[in-house]
């Protein structure tokens, strides 16, 4: 720019533009998680309920039993003990709508095995785990949530499941699986605001994920609040196993942790960018 | 770092070739591209460890940033200090701005945590060394490329908009008004600050503050 004022006054114009953008954005329409964020994403293997061959089994769930204070809905914030967490329920003081007789909320996350509850429709598929989120009071009524009230159901799905875009959060309703308005987050996980409480999934198009490079289903995916009929088929929990997945997830060091596998990954990566580095590199001076 | 760019042209000259520059800057955006692919492809796809994966993608940046064109300058003595502080300072403000909106959006409805399965400390490296690769891509190399071409303005929309749609795989569609605005602010960084530290503090801390919010 030719003058330093005038760079300064774009400058000023521009941050202060983004500045707003971003906070019409954030603040209309909150994102529930730490949207800006784009570093590692760190994960504990899926722990299922039945798992696959060489996955890790003895998923467990969560429970809480809250006090109700002045007829008013605690806040509900309570998730599995895996990092991130397999499921997790959201709900802002508040918000929930509860009897005048409610003295305390109990809320549960059981996880369960896609194979004792109702089959996806078909081409459809559970991914990992079905959970049962209960939130009663303390004689047992169940509980309920406006749509206002933004109350959030998160489930994450298998760390194979490639195409996040295709995954969707189903309630069964009626003994029918439902697809819920779904938004992603970061490491395959799925959240959807409800307004009441049962057995959530992930459910994904048959055909997408690792063996499916991404690729759309053939029957396309289903408009998102459309319900998915129950086929009535056995279930698909094992069908609906992503494709075998390399050793190298099953013999995870852990989290964070270093493996034969994760270096020869990280090293063959850095290899291809640095070749194609030098590559260009080599190309481009050659030019001069 | 001290890393100082002019808004308008190349690191190493004021007038670098046009057909260079359209390769500087196509080439460093189709690069990035690939390697953001590379990286959802190694996490999501074959289960790669997130920190290993992490590290790996921050060092493709920085040689990305560098076939790109960037480089570090030496400090200028006659002020160069000062200005580093300056820039320092704005990218704290700025950061300070990004984190407050969080927590305001925290506040306001449903919140699910990051948690990642790591400790802090390398995760923090690598979320260091990715937050300030990204910003001497694109904020650097290909801001430096773009604005050689068709000015300042030009680099500004197509950095910003790039910023947003890196972060696509990760979230979805739904977060690029949020990231647009924000990539908005750290061209903004760039370009009153001529270099690439302003923005860099900015996104570091930004991203660290994820670990607690």
């Amino acid at each position: 720019m030719r003058s330093p004022f005038r760079r300064w006054r774009l400058a000023a114009a521009v941050a202060s533009l983004g500045l707003f953008v971003a906070a019409i954005a954030q603040l209309a329409a909150p994102l529930p998680g730490p949207p800006l964020y784009d570093g590692v994403v760190v994960a504990d293997p899926y722990v299922w309920v039945r798992a696959p061959a060489g996955q890790p089994g003895g998923a467990t769930g969560a429970s809480a039993t809250l006090p109700v204070v002045n007829h008013t809905s605690p806040l509900v914030a309570v998730a599995t003990t895996e990092a991130p967490p397999q499921a997790q329920v959201v709900a802002m003081d508040g918000t929930l709508d509860i009897p005048r007789t409610a003295t305390a909320l109990q809320v549960t996350i059981v996880p369960l095995d896609p194979a004792s509850v109702v089959a996806a429709a078909a081409g459809w598929r559970v991914l990992g785990n079905v959970y049962r989120i209960r939130v009663v009071d303390q004689v047992g009524h169940p509980i309920t949530a406006p749509a206002s009230a933004a109350v959030t159901v998160v489930l994450r799905g298998p760390d194979s499941t490639a195409d996040v875009s295709l995954g969707q959060l189903g309630e069964l309703v009626d003994g029918r699986w439902t697809a819920l308005k779904t938004d992603t987050g970061v490491g395959s996980t799925f959240d959807a605001i409800v307004t009441s409480f049962g057995d959530f999934a992930v459910l994904a198009p048959i055909g997408s994920g690792a063996s499916a490079s991404g690729a759309p289903a053939a029957s396309g995916a289903p408009a998102a609040s459309g319900a998915l009929a129950a086929s009535g088929a056995p279930a698909t929990s094992v069908a609906g196993v992503p494709s075998a997945r390399p050793t190298a997830i099953g013999s995870s060091a852990g989290p964070g942790g270093w493996t034969a596998s994760t270096l020869e990954t990280a090293v063959a990566v850095m290899a291809l960018v640095a070749a194609a580095a030098v590559a260009l590199y080599t190309i481009r001076t050659s030019r001069r | 770092m001290t890393a100082r760019a002019s808004a308008t042209s190349g690191p190493r000259t004021a007038a670098a070739p046009s057909g260079r520059a359209v390769v500087r800057s196509l080439g460093g955006l189709l690069l990035l591209v690939v390697a953001v692919e590379a990286r959802r492809w190694a996490v999501a796809d074959i289960g790669a460890d997130g920190l290993a994966v992490g590290a790996a993608f921050g060092v493709g940046l920085f040689l990305i940033a560098a076939l790109g064109g960037w480089r570090p300058h030496a400090t200028d003595r006659q002020g160069g200090w000062l200005g580093l502080v300056r820039d320092v300072g704005a990218g704290l403000l700025a950061a300070a701005a990004l984190v407050g909106l969080a927590v305001l959006a925290r506040m306001r409805g449903p919140w699910v945590p990051l948690d990642p399965a790591a400790s802090l400390v390398p995760w923090a490296a690598v979320t260091i060394l990715v937050a300030i690769a990204e910003e001497l891509v694109l904020r650097g190399s290909i801001f430096d490329a773009i604005a050689g071409l068709g000015g300042p303005a030009a680099a500004v929309a197509v950095t910003s908009i790039a910023f947003a749609l890196l972060h696509v795989p990760l979230y979805g569609m739904r977060v690029v008004p949020l990231d647009l605005g924000v990539g908005l602010l750290f061209a903004g960084l760039r370009l009153a600050s001529g270099g690439v530290v302003a923005p860099a503090v900015a996104h570091v801390v930004a991203d660290l503050a994820a670990w607690w919010l």
